[in-house]
């Protein structure tokens, strides 16, 4: 087995990646690729903790997981409607060009 | 799979093209291409779960990912094409690049602190033991186990997941709903046609 340090790694790499374009990306759409980006490494670093936990014969770790898929999944859902909503309203879905909130 | 130089072998390939896929996943341009580069990390992301013996998760993995949000995003993709705005696609200089240095110091501190740590490794903060139980028991199935301490242990939370699930889903289906065609005596909007 690779050590875990590698898999955290490997997590940390994606999850960057995932808020550099959320941070830097205009697109909603992509700012909501960001953050599934950043959920899958998160799901990824439950499971590598799992892995290399004391005890991983409980299955917390994976149970875990399991419910924080949904939760993503639920967030993916919602999140891309109101994208749509959004998009039917003003016509673009850059985050820049909607402020009508901004001071 | 018992040797682990090919388990190394395996992670190493896994990590370039989950890595090289995510970056184009958010970098690229292209939606469409953005959003095929976004379900593949996606699929080898299922590759690292079933490498790290979590064959059930991997297989939801596959399942959620590649089969429903996939499907969730092209969509959201295909029906938010807007060519009639070429100026807004570039973004103004400089706001981009702060959010992308901001991302190298997270992960510097990130990179930084998983290296320092005594759990990482072969530290010896996990015990010898245990690290020999895992790696005799490599690549059993963990189904049966997963789903005995799900529902033994874990039944109201996975009522509610599915129930979150369901609140969920409508009111995406809520929110995504053209009211407009259903108001006949409504002012026509100048902005979406009459087809």
């Amino acid at each position: 087995m690779p050590p875990l340090s590698f898999y955290l790694f490997f997590a940390a790499v994606l999850f960057c990646t995932g808020l550099a374009g959320a941070l830097s990306r205009r697109n909603a759409i992509v700012v909501l690729f960001s953050l599934e980006l950043m959920f899958a490494a998160c799901h990824l670093n439950l499971i590598a903790f799992w892995r290399y936990g004391p005890q991983p014969e409980l299955y917390h770790g994976q149970v875990f997981t399991l419910f924080s898929i949904a939760v993503s999944g639920a967030e993916a859902a919602v999140g891309l409607a109101l994208i749509l909503r959004i998009f039917r309203h003003y016509r673009t879905v850059q985050v820049t060009e909607i402020r009508e909130l901004k001071g | 799979m018992p040797d682990p130089k090919i388990q190394l072998v395996l992670f190493l390939g896994v990590f370039f093209l989950t890595v090289s896929a995510g970056f184009y996943a958010v970098s690229l341009r292209n939606l469409v291409h953005a959003a095929l580069f976004l379900i593949l990390t996606f699929a080898c992301l299922g590759g690292v779960f079933i490498l790290l013996n979590a064959d059930f998760l991997g297989a939801v993995q596959l399942l959620v990912y590649v089969g429903a949000v996939a499907v969730l995003v092209l969509f959201a993709v295909m029906l938010t094409r807007n060519v009639s705005l070429p100026g807004a696609v570039t973004p103004a200089a400089g706001t981009g690049l702060a959010g992308v240095v901001l991302a190298l110091v997270v992960f510097t501190c990130m990179a930084a602190s998983i290296f320092a740590d005594p759990l990482a490794g072969t530290g010896p903060a996990v015990p010898v033991m245990v690290r020999d139980r895992v790696n005799a028991h490599s690549f059993e199935p963990t189904t049966a186990g997963f789903s005995r301490a799900l529902i033994e242990g874990h039944a109201v939370a996975f009522q509610i997941a599915g129930l979150l699930l369901t609140a969920a889903l409508m009111s995406a289906i809520l929110l995504a709903q053209d009211f407009r065609k259903k108001q006949p005596g409504s002012p026509a909007d100048p902005r979406t046609g009459t087809h």
